[in-house]
């Protein structure tokens, strides 16, 4: 049972002296999953808000459908970006396949249908009265939508949040699109996988750390904003 | 001719079929204070956000000093910027009070210079000065009331629409919320049009009280207010109030049955006259009460039922009027608001 103190020891070996395939591991993770997130929220905050204080006859079954993308299992998406992006695919002369971009595709992909849909739930949960308060003070039909933005503020995050989250840990598609190719594609999870596959646990657990101290980081200085009521 | 400062014409508002607010005329005048008082789920909050043009009406048009105003339009947007409503249950943004206060200025496009005073002022009139720093996540809901009030009087406006303002105050700052709502109509000479649902508060506060029941409007608190059986007799309608009596109504729906008349349309007669007024009864004078000029002459009839009518003071004097004279009280039967 040695291994797993050993695996442990390790781990910290590689993190105190910065091993270069775990520093290029976790640099790849977060250049493609802030990338997406970023894309995502360009997106899908302002497609929530709107959905969110819109009145439309699809609305319902818009709602619906988004939920539903929202258990889209990761290896799905993998396949269908896969099937779109691989050399006899329709977007196969752009040469995306086992790139970086090709995991931000996926990823945002992954990411979109969580920060589209928390951002709708959040626009709804917001009090009626926000909207009504902002036309009484005299806003109009743009003044009051960015008013009631700004009371949704919190919700965004935690949309944004949720949806880092997800994409951060995720393995399917990375490994699928990516292709797992050292110093270029291999990210923390794709490495987790591979190592523990061939038995050294040192840099999986090391990363395993790195990944959850991000996320760690990213929760705090949410908690931090939201405390000071921005 | 003068124009009217502020009207509503023929104004109905239905919720499926059902009419919730039914207003053939309403005109207002600059710096009066209005109080409507009506029970809950009679119209009161639909018959404001109407005026206030904050929701449009089914049908209807509303004036202000001539110019129509419409909800959804600029005309509407640019009303709301001189008026402004504090509603019964009002909402501060997610910011402090004094930021709460200033987002108002800005979207009026107040002058940047004289905000801090004017929110200062503001916030002291309803003894609020020491929560300008205060999150309003963190005040107790008639702080809350208290601030969105404030609001309304950060600046000069020509109308404050306040739903139910003294609801959810304790007894104590209803007495300074009085006397802000009073000083802000002297001094401003601002048109205050309020709810209520505590007809003495309204009583108290206004210059001339409106009464609301099932989205209709009367003048005049429920005075001479009674209901019965309705009937018809050689094409005239009646409301039957009392085993002998019968009040002639124009209304061609049968389902009302309640009614009320103003006092000031009830006339007082030593004789019975001929006249074009299909009701005229015979009473006992029971009470009188002198007010601003006018006497409220308290006349039972039948023995049972008391009718109120408004006269001056001066034909009150010039009849003769005392306790115990037998009258006739005589009104149309258009003056009579069915509901």
């Amino acid at each position: 049972m040695n291994y797993i103190a050993e695996g442990f020891a390790g781990a910290f070996k590689m993190i105190v002296s910065l091993d270069k395939e775990m520093i290029d591991a976790a640099f790849l993770s977060v250049k493609v999953s802030f990338s997406a997130i970023f894309l995502a929220t360009l997106f899908g905050v302002p497609l929530g808000f709107y959905i969110g204080i819109n009145e439309f006859r699809a609305k319902k079954a818009v709602i619906t459908m988004l939920n539903t993308l929202l258990s889209f299992p990761t290896v799905l998406v993998g396949l269908m970006v896969y099937m779109f992006i691989s050399r006899s695919g329709p977007l196969g002369g752009l040469n995306l396949l086992y790139t970086p971009s090709a995991m931000v595709i996926g990823q945002f992909i992954m990411a979109l249908p969580i920060v589209a849909a928390l951002s709708l739930s959040s626009t709804v949960a917001i009090d009626k009265r926000v909207r009504k308060t902002a036309v009484i003070l005299g806003a109009d039909k743009w003044q009051s939508a960015v008013i009631v933005f700004k009371e949704g503020r919190f919700g965004y995050m935690a949309a944004i949040i949720a949806a880092f989250g997800r994409i951060f840990g995720e393995v399917g598609a990375a490994m699928m699109l990516g292709g797992n190719i050292k110093g270029y594609t291999r990210n923390i999870t794709t490495a987790i996988t591979l190592n523990t596959g061939k038995g050294e646990f040192s840099l999986g657990i090391a990363l395993g750390i790195i990944l959850l101290a991000i996320a760690l980081l990213i929760n705090i200085s949410f908690n931090y904003f939201q405390n000071k009521r921005l | 001719m003068e124009k009217t400062f502020f009207e509503a014409k023929d104004i109905i508002k239905k919720r499926g079929e059902t009419f919730i607010l039914s207003v053939t005329r309403l005109a207002l005048e600059k710096g009066k204070i209005y109080g409507f008082v009506g029970p809950n789920g009679s119209g009161k909050t639909t018959l404001l956000e109407i005026l206030s043009s904050l929701s449009p009406s089914d049908s209807g048009d509303l004036f202000f000093l001539g110019e129509k105003i419409e909800s959804k339009k600029e005309s509407g947007l640019s009303f709301r910027r001189r008026t402004h409503f504090v509603m019964e249950n009002p909402l501060l943004f997610n910011m402090n009070v004094y930021k709460n206060l200033e987002i108002a200025l800005t979207l009026r496009g107040a002058p940047k210079n004289d905000r801090r005073q004017n929110i200062k002022n503001a916030l002291a009139s309803v003894n609020l000065e020491k929560f300008e720093k205060k999150d309003a996540g963190k005040l107790s809901r008639g702080e809350v009331k208290r601030a969105a009030i404030a609001r309304a009087f950060l600046r000069e406006q020509e109308i404050i629409f306040f739903d139910e303002p003294f609801a959810n105050i304790d007894e104590a700052n209803i007495k300074t919320l009085e006397a802000a709502i009073k000083n802000v109509n002297k001094k401003n000479k601002t048109t205050i049009i309020f709810t209520a649902h505590n007809i003495f508060q309204a009583y108290k506060l206004s210059d001339e009280v409106y009464t609301i029941i099932n989205g209709s409007i009367t003048r005049g608190a429920l005075e001479n207010f009674f209901s019965g059986k309705r009937e018809k007799e050689k094409d005239v309608d009646f409301v039957k109030i009392s085993p002998n009596i019968k009040i002639a109504v124009v209304s061609d729906s049968p389902a009302v049955n309640k009614i009320a008349i103003d006092p000031k349309d009830i006339i007082i007669s030593l004789e019975k006259i001929e006249s074009s007024a299909k009701n005229v009864f015979k009473g006992i004078i029971k009470k009188t009460h002198l007010e601003n000029g006018a006497v409220r002459v308290y006349v039972e009839i039948d023995n049972s039922i008391e009718f109120i009518s408004l006269i001056t003071k001066s034909s009150f004097d010039k009849m003769n009027l005392s306790l115990g004279a037998e009258v006739y009280i005589i009104f149309k039967a258009a003056s009579v608001t069915v509901f």
